[in-house]
């Protein structure tokens, strides 16, 4: 799976809405529009960390690098070098 | 001795430290002199058991059920892998640092193995249970309503964990079917000790790491300077107690939070950054800026995550790791949709 694939599943399966089928863009900013939770993007940086093998620093600690799974695949992306 | 954390869960092995025989060669059992004695006054001061044991599940929880003290242990760990992953899975469900577990055993090579895996809990053998009463990392500096209840408030949360591993659908039903009701407040005199406690206890999901005591707490809910917040949470399966602190410098330009904490016993329930909403939304609504003191202490990379995921950003650091981040306000975060909030004065969204 792509790495934005994988990020995609990982967010779907942690949304905290409340609707039946909330669908979301790849570029749509995920915590403005309340699909996650505080919870959730301690979960996400643990998530990318271990499953991309990177190290996520403070400076990285940016909401513009996680507000949506395209900025989040481009962060991992950056990280791995590629 | 002055950087060890407090005790926050003795895991006991059952045969031999808890009770004389042993079990399952048929023994007949009998409670160690002053056991129950020990386990209640622990219980008492907010102290939770569990079991790390090599022993047959249903044997040992009727044996337990017989001698009345089942329900003193949490997340009994009653198998036969390695007591160290045991301990690990206590230490995960319970939601607590490795350093805040003692582990008592009769077998050395048992305390070896713990030891070896877990450098941070304290081993003890079980031929020395009678000093545990006196020993300073199992007498808590104070004993707080909230304490004296803890129990009962992590078995209430045993239930949660259950009922999340139950349900079937996805974890935003699951949070909503919890009926959660928020409650945030100014503190009052007698919310002190409990937050002196918070500030005492808390190390994940906290700011700066700064204890304040009782009489440091009062003096700033009598300052005009400063506003202390205290946050409730309760569930349909109970009351989750005051699980939340905030102190906020008010001045004519900005909004200073000196504190923020949250109790990592309700980090998986989504609601962090409630009162750190609340929080942004009050600065905004009087038409102040906001910073917030942050000083990364090796165990808070959790609320360092929260806040930057926030949009709080930093303006300045020192060599030591203190900072102080800032918040534009352009964006605050909304409220979860699956609580119940109660403010002091609502600002709506």
């Amino acid at each position: 799976m792509a790495e934005v694939d994988q990020i995609r599943e990982f967010v779907k399966s942690n949304l905290v809405v409340l609707d039946e089928e909330v669908p979301f863009g790849d570029g749509d900013n995920i915590f403005e529009l309340g699909l996650v939770d505080s919870f959730f993007a301690i979960q996400l940086v643990l998530f990318i960390e271990e499953e991309f093998g990177i190290d996520v620093t403070d400076s990285d600690l940016d909401i513009t690098n996680f507000s949506s799974v395209k900025r989040i695949a481009e962060l991992v992306k950056r990280k791995r070098g590629r | 001795m002055k950087n060890l954390q407090e005790i926050k869960c003795v895991v006991w092995d059952l045969d031999g430290p808890l009770w004389d025989g042993v079990l399952l060669e048929g023994d007949p059992v009998w409670l160690r002199p002053g056991i129950k004695t020990i386990i209640q006054t622990l219980d008492h001061r907010g102290i939770l058991h569990s079991i790390a044991s090599k022993n047959d599940r249903e044997a040992a929880m009727e044996k337990l059920r017989d001698f009345e003290l089942d329900e003193y242990f949490l997340y009994p760990e009653i198998n036969w892998n390695a007591k160290s992953s045991s301990i690990a899975r206590i230490r995960a469900n319970l939601n607590i640092q490795m350093d805040s577990i003692l582990f008592i055993d009769d077998e050395a090579y048992e305390r070896d193995e713990v030891q070896s895996e877990h450098p941070e809990v304290m081993c003890v053998d079980a031929r020395d249970y009678n000093a545990l009463l006196v020993h300073p990392r199992l007498n808590p500096r104070f004993i707080t309503e909230d304490s004296a209840k803890r129990r009962q408030i992590y078995r209430e949360q045993v239930e949660r964990t259950l009922a999340a591993e139950e349900f079937v659908g996805p974890r935003n039903e699951f949070l909503a079917s919890l009926q959660m009701r928020f409650t945030i407040g100014k503190a009052m005199e007698n919310d002190l000790r409990r937050a002196e406690e918070l500030t005492l206890r808390t190390n994940q999901l906290n700011t700066t790491g700064r204890t304040y005591d009782y009489d440091e707490l009062k003096d700033l809910i009598h300052s005009p300077r400063h506003e202390l917040y205290v946050c409730e949470l309760q569930d349909k399966y109970g009351y989750h107690g005051k699980i939340g602190l905030a102190l906020l410098e008010v001045a004519r330009d900005c909004h200073h939070l000196r504190l923020f904490l949250m109790s990592c016993r309700v980090m998986s329930l989504g609601v962090g950054t409630v009162l750190l909403s609340y929080i942004m939304r009050r600065a905004k609504q009087n038409g102040r800026i906001l910073r917030a003191d942050f000083r990364h202490t090796g165990r808070n990379r959790a609320m360092y995550i929260t806040f930057k995921m926030s949009y709080f950003k930093e303006t300045r650091s020192n060599p030591v790791g203190d900072s102080v981040l800032e918040n534009d306000l352009s964006v605050i975060p909304p409220y979860p949709p699956y609580l119940e909030l109660s403010v002091p004065d609502y600002i709506g969204d």
